[in-house]
Parts: structure tokens; C-alpha cells; sequence
């Protein structure tokens, strides 16, 4: 193992690997900062440029990405009081407050160094937990990996809207799309309609771009587009005494492992994991009553427990093909595109690459502690770029990035089609993460049912006769039942 | 008073329909003899899809309609700018066969200018120029990705 953690940390030094990996740090963080602009449309645009690269650099460049995205929402979340991304929603509630008490330098310099420690947590837990669930997912036969996948989109479905049902719904069309083409078991035209390029079914990249990056274009256009009113304070003292660090260094480490559990369980992600942290901080603090008003272990938990989200987020999808929220989702999806199947196959057809990923987290957060130092006198100056010069931007390198899958216009069309398809499911309440699910997960479903079926001459019991199979299915079940329930509840308030 | 129809109920019967139809089709497919048929799992789905769909529409019936129209109120400005964007880009990728990528972009970029109101006119043309030649050489020659071109023959 030792000489895989070296192998790993010798790949992320390459030149060329570290480059991209501050690259993907820093747009992050320019990405995350910008309210409008997420994690998994930083991840689609980056996408022409991922499958160019070598596969152990165009990984690290996206955990960058990711973990860099999940720090950036909290500058605009403490200097706007709009949170970049939902994850740091949590932040505001103290991050604003400092901000206003002419303190926005110490608010984002807190930031930064909780975002480190969660950041740092989660990749150790990563390089712990990691091995040793991909050695059980190992043991898995077709039918636990058929009810893994069922598992997966339950979960996605119930966690990613308000209504469990239009979540299955968009799960169930992702299942169906994946279905359009030549079907890998029999070798039948399947819904092609006669149309020769439908042979092929529809590209993974163009459903993403549409999905996630063009749907949103569409849905801000009939936004107003103000200017942005950017804190205009000058950032200064960012660091931290050493008696205000020991003050939130407990709600940072109790953020960081809230952070991890949270970020482990497939569909919850950054923002339920930083309002957990933020009360259990307030409810563990000497001074519970600063909370809301500027406290600094107020803005230390949330921010450490949605970064300490980014590697617990990768111990399912690594592990188990299973994503754990929307931007690992996206993820996932690239690392399709570039020929990585993420599963516990990965830990033993590919370990130099798994063991890359771990030193790239681990290095990530270093990278990040000093770009958000060093860059946040300046971000008052990011925020300021309006929506309404980088949304046509977006459209066109959206259509690039589908263009360049194929040299094809046809791919560009479907992503049109299907930023279509996503603006209509995203005013209508309908997630899109599920639908991506769906397209990614129902091949992995379809493969596995077929085998399992085969293997156990067409008898259903093998679903449930299987321990780890049946406890996937009951888990989906449980999930689905606890939604609806907590959904009718919500209702009735 | 007459109950208003919310879009959630058409879209639970357009789930209905869209899944009688993919069950239909499905039905056309061969049968295995052992295992799943090239049919079977997208039948699945798509009684899975009709019932949710059913649930949906009448679950949408049952609902306090004014609350939930409360939220979706149609506004037909907005639609008219989706709309308008849409169609540009469709028109967009379409054009770019026979005008190519550089030539085209610009236009386009000056297009949804407009759409998303930025109003400095200069900086608008600064910018899609810029946006549109560091774009194409970037992916022509770091990427190697052959964009449409222009030609008279």
C-alpha cells in the first residue's frame, strides 16, 4: 500500500498534474463563488478539456473542481449574502453578520482555514474507508449490483426534489433513455424509430450539458440581470489569531465528521451536512447566543462539515459506482466519458489511479488553503462579473463541449433537446440529477437483471434470497416510504 | 367554484401516455426464452412510469389547485424570451454548418447579449469577437477539434 501512496503522490507532482490541479482548484472557486454557476456546470464546462487529458490529471483537475466549488460559495455567501452554491447557505447566517461588522476578511480567512481542516478530514477518511468498502463491493453478485443500482436512483429520486414522485419520474425517463439504441444483450434496434444516428443511443455528455448547464441558461434569461452589489470593503486581516482558532477549532473537527457521514450517504450532500453542523456547533458552543450574529464557530462548522462532504461524496461513487450527489453525479459521468468506471473494479484494475485520486484530495486542500488566501482580496472583484455577460458565454462553450465529443452537430442538438427537456423538468419542480442517474445507472441495472436472471433461471428469488441484494432493496424501499411520508407531513404544515 | 387544472396533472397524464406508448413499442420487441428480452426492461419501466404518472395526475385533481397554480403562473413574457433563445440556438447550430463557427459566433453572442440585457453595446462586440477567436483557435489547435468553417465550395 505504501508504495501506492508514494506512486500517487509522485503522479500528482507531475507538472502537468499539479498545473491542472490548481486549475481546477481556482476556477472552483471563481465557480463556486458566482451565484448561478455550480459545481456540476464548472465540471460540463471543463468537460472539452477533460477528455484530452490524461486520465489520472483530468481526475485530479475535477476534484479540484469540486472541492474548490464547495469553498467558492462561501465568499459570495459572506460578502453578498447570496450563497454560491447551496452548500454554503448555512454560512451566510454568521458569514454576512462579520461581513457587515466590517469584518469580511477575518469571516472568509475563518472560511478558508475550516474549509482546509473538513477538506483535509474527508480525504484521510477517503484513503481509509475507501479500500476496505471496495474490498466487501468485491463480493457482489449481478443481483446485489441490480438492487445497488435501484438503491442509488431511490435515493437520488427522493433526495434531490421536494416530490419523491416527480424524482422517480425523472429517474424512470433516465432509465428508459438509456434504453434508445442497439440493446447490448440481444443486439435489437431498440426505439431508433428507423433513424440510423438513434443506433447509437444518446451520449452521455450532450445529456449533461443539456441537463445541467443549458437548461439553466434558458431559466435566467428572464431573470433580472442587476448589478452585483459586491461588498465594496477592503479585505484585510484574514488570518486568524491564535486564540479566536482555538475558539472554532471544535466546530470545525465537529463539522468535518458530520461532514463525512453526511457526504457518505448517496443524495445528501453539502447543504444538509453544513445545517447540521451549524446547529450541533451552536448547541456544543460556549456561546450559543452569538450564533446569527456574527459568530466565527458559526461560520467554522458549516464550512468545514460541506467540505468534509467532498470525500465522503467519493467513497460511494469510487466504491460502489453510486454517486453521492448531484456534482459527483456529473462526476461520475466524465469519468465514464474518459474511460474510468468508477466500482470496486477500479480498486483492483486500476489502483495507481484510485491512489492518485487520494493524494490529489489530500493535496487539493493545501492547494485550496493558499489560493483562498491569497486570492481573497480580490474576490469582491469576481463577484462582480454580471450573469448576463457569462450566461451567453456558457451557451457557447456548452455547445463546443458537445461539438468536440464527436466533431458532430447532432450532439449538439441533442444537448439542445435536452436543455429543453431540463428547463421545462426545472420549472416544473422536476430534479435533473435523477434523470442523468437514470442514463448512467440503466445499463449498469438492465446488465445485472439479466444476469442475475440468467444465473438463477428466471426465479425473482435470487433479489431476495441474497443478503446484500435485499438489504439494497429494503434500504430503497425505506428510503422511498420515509420521503413520501416526510413529504405528506411537510404538506400538511 | 370550478376547479383549475394544474400543470402538474398534465404532466402526470402526459407520463400516463408516454408510457403506454413505450409499453406498445416494447411489446413489438423479441421475447428471450431465458433471462430479459431486448423489451422487457423498458417494459418495466414503463409500467413503473404509468403508474407514477397516474398517481401524479390524480394526486394533482385531489390537490388545493389555487395553491398549487400559485407558484407556476404563466408568464408570457418569460416564456417569449425562453422561447426566443431556443429558437436562436437551434438556429444557431443549424447556421453553423453553412456560415462555420467563427464567422457565425459574434452574431450569436451579440444575440443573447441582447436576450440577457447587457446594455454596454461597445463591450458587447469587444467581448464576442474575443470570446469567438480565443474559442475557435483554442479548440482548433490546443484541442484538435475540427469547428465548421466557412467555405464557397
Amino acid at each position: 500500500m505504501f508504495t501506492y501512496v508514494l506512486s500517487g503522490f509522485s503522479a500528482i507532482l507531475q507538472p502537468l498534474t499539479f498545473l491542472f490541479m490548481v486549475f481546477g482548484v481556482v476556477v472552483g472557486i471563481i465557480i463556486g463563488a458566482l451565484p448561478g454557476l455550480s459545481g456540476s456546470m464548472g465540471i460540463i464546462l471543463l468537460l472539452p478539456l477533460v477528455y484530452r487529458l490524461p486520465a489520472d490529471t483530468a481526475l485530479v483537475m475535477l476534484c479540484g473542481l469540486f472541492c474548490g466549488s464547495m469553498y467558492g460559495g462561501s465568499i459570495s455567501a459572506i460578502l453578498l449574502k447570496t450563497p454560491g452554491t447551496p452548500s454554503a447557505a448555512a454560512t451566510l447566517l454568521d458569514g454576512y453578520p462579520l461581513c457587515e461588522q466590517g469584518q469580511a476578511g477575518r469571516a472568509l480567512g475563518i472560511s478558508t482555514i475550516a474549509s482546509f481542516i473538513g477538506g483535509l478530514f474527508s480525504s484521510i477518511c477517503l484513503f481509509l474507508i475507501a479500500p476496505q468498502l471496495a474490498k466487501i463491493a468485491l463480493n457482489f453478485h449481478a443481483a446485489d449490483y441490480f438492487s445497488l443500482a435501484i438503491f442509488g436512483l431511490s435515493i437520488m429520486a427522493s433526495s434531490s426534489g421536494k416530490n419523491v414522485g416527480k424524482g422517480l419520474l425523472a429517474g424512470c425517463l433516465g432509465l428508459l433513455i438509456s434504453t434508445v439504441g442497439i440493446d447490448a444483450i440481444a443486439g435489437t434496434d431498440r426505439f431508433t424509430f428507423g433513424i440510423p444516428r438513434l443506433m447509437r443511443g444518446f451520449n452521455l455528455l450532450p445529456v449533461l450539458i443539456g441537463v445541467f448547464a443549458l437548461s439553466e441558461v434558458f431559466s435566467q434569461v428572464a431573470n433580472k440581470h442587476g448589478k452585483s452589489t459586491a461588498n465594496a470593503q477592503v479585505i484585510t486581516n484574514m488570518l486568524p489569531k491564535w486564540f479566536d482558532i482555538k475558539g472554532f477549532l471544535i466546530a470545525a473537527i465537529v463539522g468535518s465528521v458530520i461532514g463525512v457521514f453526511v457526504g457518505i450517504i448517496p443524495g445528501t450532500g453539502g447543504s444538509i451536512a453544513s445545517f447540521i453542523a451549524y446547529n450541533v456547533a451552536q448547541k456544543l458552543s460556549k456561546r450559543p447566543d452569538k450564533f446569527g450574529k456574527g459568530s466565527y464557530e458559526g461560520v467554522a462548522a458549516p464550512e468545514a462539515a460541506n467540505n468534509a462532504t467532498t470525500g465522503g461524496a467519493l467513497i460511494p461513487m469510487l466504491c460502489l459506482g453510486v454517486p453521492g450527489d448531484v456534482v459527483t453525479s456529473v462526476m461520475l459521468g466524465s469519468l465514464i466519458l474518459i474511460g474510468v468506471r468508477p466500482g470496486p473494479l477500479l480498486f483492483v484494475e486500476s489502483i495507481d489511479l484510485v491512489y492518485t485520486i487520494f493524494a490529489g484530495m489530500f493535496a487539493i486542500q493545501f492547494v485550496m488553503l493558499a489560493a483562498g488566501l491569497l486570492s481573497a482580496k480580490y474576490s469582491p472583484k469576481i463577484l462582480k462579473i454580471p450573469t448576463n455577460i457569462l450566461m451567453p458565454i456558457i451557451i457557447i462553450l456548452c455547445v463546443v463541449g458537445s461539438y468536440s465529443l464527436g466533431n458532430q452537430l447532432y450532439d449538439v442538438y441533442v444537448a439542445v433537446c435536452f436543455g429543453v427537456i431540463g428547463y421545462f423538468m426545472k420549472k416544473y419542480g422536476y430534479p435533473g440529477a435523477p434523470l442523468v442517474l437514470g442514463v448512467i445507472l440503466g445499463p449498469i441495472a438492465e446488465e445485472n437483471l439479466n444476469r442475475a436472471l440468467l444465473m438463477s433461471k428466471n426465479s425473482l428469488t435470487v433479489f431476495y434470497t441474497r443478503p446484500i441484494s435485499l438489504v439494497f432493496l429494503l434500504l430503497a424501499a425505506f428510503t422511498i416510504v420515509f420521503s413520501l411520508v416526510s413529504s405528506m407531513k411537510k404538506a400538511k404544515v | 367554484m370550478k376547479k383549475k387544472i394544474t400543470a402538474d396533472f398534465w404532466f402526470g397524464l402526459g407520463a400516463v401516455l408516454f408510457g403506454i406508448f413505450v409499453l406498445v413499442q416494447a411489446k413489438k420487441l423479441p421475447q428471450a426464452k431465458m433471462g430479459i428480452g431486448p423489451g422487457d426492461y423498458p417494459a418495466f419501466v414503463a409500467i413503473v412510469i404509468i403508474s407514477l404518472g397516474l398517481i401524479q395526475a390524480v394526486k394533482a385533481l385531489l390537490s388545493d389547485a389555487s395553491a398549487a397554480q400559485q407558484g407556476e403562473a404563466f408568464d408570457a413574457r418569460r416564456a417569449k424570451k425562453v422561447f426566443l433563445l431556443v429558437f436562436g440556438t437551434f438556429a444557431y447550430v443549424f447556421l453553423m454548418k453553412y456560415v462555420g463557427f467563427l464567422l457565425l459566433s459574434p452574431f450569436f453572442l451579440l444575440f443573447q447579449f441582447w436576450m440577457f440585457v447587457y446594455s454596454n453595446r461597445r463591450k458587447a462586440i469587444v467581448i464576442s469577437i474575443t470570446v469567438s477567436v480565443v474559442l475557435y483557435f483554442l479548440f482548433m489547435y490546443a484541442f484538435q477539434v475540427l469547428l465548421p468553417r466557412f467555405s464557397l465550395f
